[in-house]
């Protein structure tokens, strides 16, 4: 979806700058190759966006997404014969993913398609999801190298082009914050693909991205979900699914489960309740531990309460990007603390029988 | 050669491509800058920062600001046009009365001289 997302934002700045070109005087023509073509007129430039608006909106849904995917390529692959005004290494990024998305079979869940199916899983072909996430540590690494040279790490590259207050514009802050980037672009290069550090790499590019997003403005906000919607492709979703006991005495809990299995759309776990003799066997928690908070056992250890919810929302869409900062040293004892006290004034008073 | 191997070699072809042209390109930037483009370079500081100049007639010279500004009286949409072969006959073009465009390479100082007739 994400990418479908960020190809449609792309398509729509690729028409606006088409209509510049042809009607502001001002404007430098740049023909990419002498024989590529011009589009100079309402009437080759407006289908030239509607094909590509109506492919990135299937795109983004799931509906016919390889078809769809193929079709933007096409209008990507155009957009970098027609004009040198097109070109960068952010359409050419989504250029190389809608390649990859040609011959991934993306919409084989949370798509229309998958939903049409009834939501059964399918296997995919694995490859292409392996140069996904090849290609995003590949544009960390090179990006990474590129910027260590002496006009970026001295902080002169953050100064122009990063929006940041007057205050912190000193040789030594800049310095600092370009030496940053480039160590947390080199450790993205690696991190995401080390299970122990992922999370950790999942929380750095939600900042790094969400930063730049911010301060670099609009023409940069596409980038950024087009690269944090790669992030995705890293997400593990553990198989078989991770056990969650609740107190399903409980009403209070009832409608916090309830949420919980809505953000749970890769159905990474198994919802039982604490009255399930098999399923307190299975995590080795006894019913009292499981009336008092909610636990998690991910085959190996049972996490509970407040570290339970973290551990949970790190296998879901929504919260796999920044689930990690609920661990931070300051975040987790106020979370803790938190959970506690909810838990304690909590009312109770469901028959354990009743289904969420 | 049945069809689900051709199908595997034809995967393991893209993949193979794919992977060498991507791994191998960027680093051809390393040794040679011509080959920046597409190589993962942006915001890097590592273009050599230029400087335009239109100088009219009457001798008069004017630097042209920032390209991407939206009150710039030449105006660029992609940080990646190649500057020095488009920017020179746009300005000769737009304003009859400049003589010549000069692009002066500030980090040596060099330049280089377009005249518009």
């Amino acid at each position: 979806m994400g990418i479908g997302l960020a190809a449609l934002g792309k398509g729509l700045a690729v028409v606006f700058v088409l209509f510049q070109l042809a009607h502001d005087p001002r404007a430098v023509q740049a023909p990419a190759f002498a024989w590529s073509p011009r589009f100079d007129t309402a009437w080759e430039i407006l289908p030239y966006g509607l094909v590509w608006a109506g492919a990135a909106a299937g795109l983004a849904l799931g509906w016919h997404a390889r078809a769809c995917s193929a079709v933007l390529f096409g209008c990507a692959v155009l957009a970098h014969v027609l004009e040198q005004n097109l070109w960068s290494n952010h359409i050419y990024l989504l250029t190389l993913l809608l390649l990859l998305l040609c011959v991934a079979q993306s919409d084989a869940a949370l798509s229309l398609r998958s939903r049409r199916a009834g939501g059964a899983e399918r296997d995919i072909v694995r490859w292409p999801v392996l140069l996904m996430k090849l290609q995003l540590s590949i544009v960390y690494f090179y990006t990474a190298a590129a910027k260590m040279n002496p006009a970026f790490l001295g902080g002169h590259v953050i100064e122009q082009v990063v929006r940041i207050p007057p205050a912190l514009h000193r040789p030594g802050v800049l310095a600092t914050l370009a030496v940053a980037t480039v160590a947390i672009e080199l450790f993205l290069s690696f991190a995401l693909w080390v299970r122990a550090l992922r999370p950790w790499g999942f929380l750095l590019g939600l900042l790094l991205h969400g930063s730049i997003a911010v301060l670099m403005g609009p023409s940069l906000w596409i980038f950024s979900l087009m690269t944090l919607s790669l992030y995705a492709v890293f997400l593990e979703v553990p198989r078989p699914a991770r056990l969650v006991i609740w107190d399903d005495g409980c009403t209070f809990c009832r409608g916090w489960i309830r949420l919980a299995r809505r953000l749970d759309l890769l159905r990474a776990h198994r919802f039982e309740g604490a009255t399930n003799a098999a399923a307190l066997g299975e995590a080795g928690v006894t019913s009292e531990e499981a009336g008092e908070e909610i636990k998690l056992w991910d085959g190996t250890r049972v996490h509970g309460g407040f570290d339970a919810i973290r551990v949970l929302l790190e296998r879901t869409p929504l919260g796999f990007l920044w689930a990690r900062a609920l661990a931070l040293p300051v975040v987790r004892p106020l979370g803790v603390r938190a959970y506690r006290a909810i838990a304690r004034r909590r009312r109770c008073g469901l028959t354990p029988a009743a289904p969420v | 050669m049945t069809k689900e191997r051709v199908k595997l070699l034809a995967s393991a072809g893209f993949f193979a491509g794919y992977l060498f042209v991507q791994a191998g390109y960027p680093a051809l930037s390393w040794f040679d800058v011509r080959f920046h483009r597409f190589a993962w370079h942006m915001y890097t500081g590592r273009a050599a920062p230029k400087l335009f100049l239109a100088v009219h007639e009457d001798g008069s010279t004017r630097e042209l600001p920032g390209f991407f500004e939206r009150d710039a009286p030449v105006r660029l949409y992609g940080s990646a046009v190649d500057r020095v072969r488009f920017v020179p006959p746009h300005i000769c073009s737009r304003w009859p009365e400049v003589r010549e465009v000069r692009v002066r390479y500030i980090a040596s100082g060099r330049e280089r001289v377009w005249p518009c007739r």
